[in-house]
């Protein structure tokens, strides 16, 4: 089948199998190397893109799934100033993943930090259009703050049923909180010193 | 490409009418929901036997969610993170934890109700959750009438967990109960990923009721994912004979319990850790059910 799509921001037209999954797609067809994945679909969750934004395991999306769609992966994804907040964490925390799964590790990372932006900016609209003056408690008034300033709302919880998808024990999820965290202060500040 | 291997070809219908007469013609061909589990097998690419692909993405109608007073109807391709986004207002807390279990946001995003429900061989969370709490689905016969017709989550599969429909039925809809949790209690446990290691998982929900100190309609439903699919009248009347607070004595008697129905049903290559594992679920959550009870 033809296959027209968008990778790391160009244009590709490909003829591949249709039941091809995206993984092999970017090892053969575009030369990627990010998505080191040598599971065959098992989930070892080393092959992690987003997929028109959302960060999905390569090997489950089939080629015609993929007409029309919009996919980064780490290759690209390097290049955007997101990527630098979280490799600063990173360095400042002192502790990164290991060379096998920092691109899948980053790739997740940075879908939890998208998911909680996502529900922050909902909660801080929800607070801008719902609250009326004198309604609401001083614990909800608190904790938009808390939103608006980006100050640790991620929970261990969240990170851990993330990080199921990377087989990978490299670092601990005590530390991936820390970092989350650290990589969502500096897009916040990011955010706020440009508004 | 690869030498000698065939592009499988790919339908895209446009209703569900569409999809039924595709498949009348295309008898090989399979129907493809998300595709998570299907790409997760061993030996999915490259395969020269491919089947031929009915893709279901193209149909509005299974994609459409409708929130009524007393239930949920959502289409067989919602997702998961699509359900759960109706929010914990439509659901108990411990039902909405149980199904966004599942997995993690990248399968929750993907991995649809219709294709968890409809795997052929491996049982998942969503099957045993949506057992117990009653929940139905409407299936369409794949036939020139297109016949549909709901039926209970609980009568889709046999005591082995084998998919009794197939090859020969579409799953369209599924109707969640809502109003039940505001009436019932709900637990349910997961033990190992069902679709990583499914031959040491286990799936455990329980649904029931407390009243005067008895438990009442209870439900439990227990699937060893890829050798069992557990839901007995006669265990669930045993249950209804307990009378709170219990003995440790009785909650263990009442596991080993379980555990015998269990070697009974199972296939030949089921684990006994699973089955023990089983008993644990149990005996834990009836003393859960106890502690809570004296604590009033």
């Amino acid at each position: 089948m033809r296959l027209n799509c968008t990778i790391n921001g160009s244009q590709y037209s490909l003829v591949v199998n249709s039941d091809k999954p995206l993984s092999q797609i970017l090892k053969e067809e575009i030369l990627t190397f990010s998505e080191n994945s040598q599971c065959n679909g098992a989930s070892c969750g080393n092959c992690i893109v987003l997929l028109n934004g959302s960060a999905v395991l390569s090997c489950l999306v089939p080629a015609f799934k993929l007409n029309g769609a919009s996919i980064l992966t780490f290759e690209g994804f390097q290049k955007t100033r997101f990527c630098h907040d979280i490799e600063r964490a990173y360095a400042d925390i002192g502790n990164q993943p290991c060379p096998q799964c920092y691109p899948s590790k980053t790739m997740i990372i940075e879908s939890i930090l998208k998911k909680v932006d996502k529900e922050n900016q909902n909660r801080i609209t929800g607070f801008a259009l719902g609250s009326q003056p004198g309604e609401g408690s001083s614990s909800t008034n608190e904790q938009a703050a808390r939103t608006r300033s980006g100050v640790g709302n991620i929970s261990t919880d969240l990170i851990a049923r993330e990080m199921v998808m990377s087989s990978c024990k490299c670092i601990e999820i005590s530390d991936l909180e820390k970092i989350i965290n650290l990589a969502y202060r500096y897009r916040s500040r990011r955010r706020a010193r440009r508004s | 490409m690869p030498e000698g291997l065939r592009s499988p070809t790919v339908f895209t219908p446009k209703t569900i009418s569409e999809a039924i007469s595709t498949k009348l013609r295309n008898p090989e061909a399979r129907f493809w929901a998300g595709g998570t589990y299907i790409m997760s097998r061993p030996g999915f690419y490259p395969n020269p036997n491919q089947r031929d692909i009915i893709s279901l993405s193209g149909i509005q109608d299974l994609s459409r969610i409708l929130h009524a007073d007393r239930y949920i109807e959502a289409g067989a391709m919602v997702t998961i993170q699509q359900l759960l986004s109706m929010g914990s207002f439509s659901f108990s807390k411990e039902l909405y934890n149980a199904i966004s279990s599942i997995g993690s946001a990248m399968v929750l995003n993907q991995a649809t109700i219709g294709g968890s429900l409809c795997t052929s061989d491996v049982r998942f969370t969503m099957s045993c959750v949506m057992a117990t709490i009653n929940a139905q689905v409407e299936i369409r016969m794949i036939s020139k009438s297109a016949a549909a017709r709901w039926v209970p989550v609980s009568k889709l599969y046999d005591r082995r967990g084998n998919f009794l429909f197939a090859e020969n039925a579409l799953l369209t809809k599924i109707r969640i109960p809502t109003d039940s949790s505001t009436q019932y209690q709900f637990i349910s446990r997961t033990l190992d990923s069902p679709m990583m290691n499914p031959s040491e998982s286990v799936i455990f929900a329980l649904q029931y009721a407390i009243n005067q100190g008895s438990i009442t309609t209870p439900n439990l439903c227990i699937a060893l994912p890829d050798c069992c699919f557990y839901m007995s009248q006669d265990f669930d009347n045993l249950l209804s004979t307990l009378s709170f607070p219990i003995t440790q004595e009785r909650a263990s008697r009442i596991s080993s319990r379980l555990a015998a129905d269990l070697r009974s049903s199972v296939r030949q290559n089921a684990d006994m850790l699973q089955i023990e594992r089983a008993a644990r679920l149990l005996d834990s959550v009836l003393n859960e059910i106890n502690t809570n009870y004296l604590a009033g």
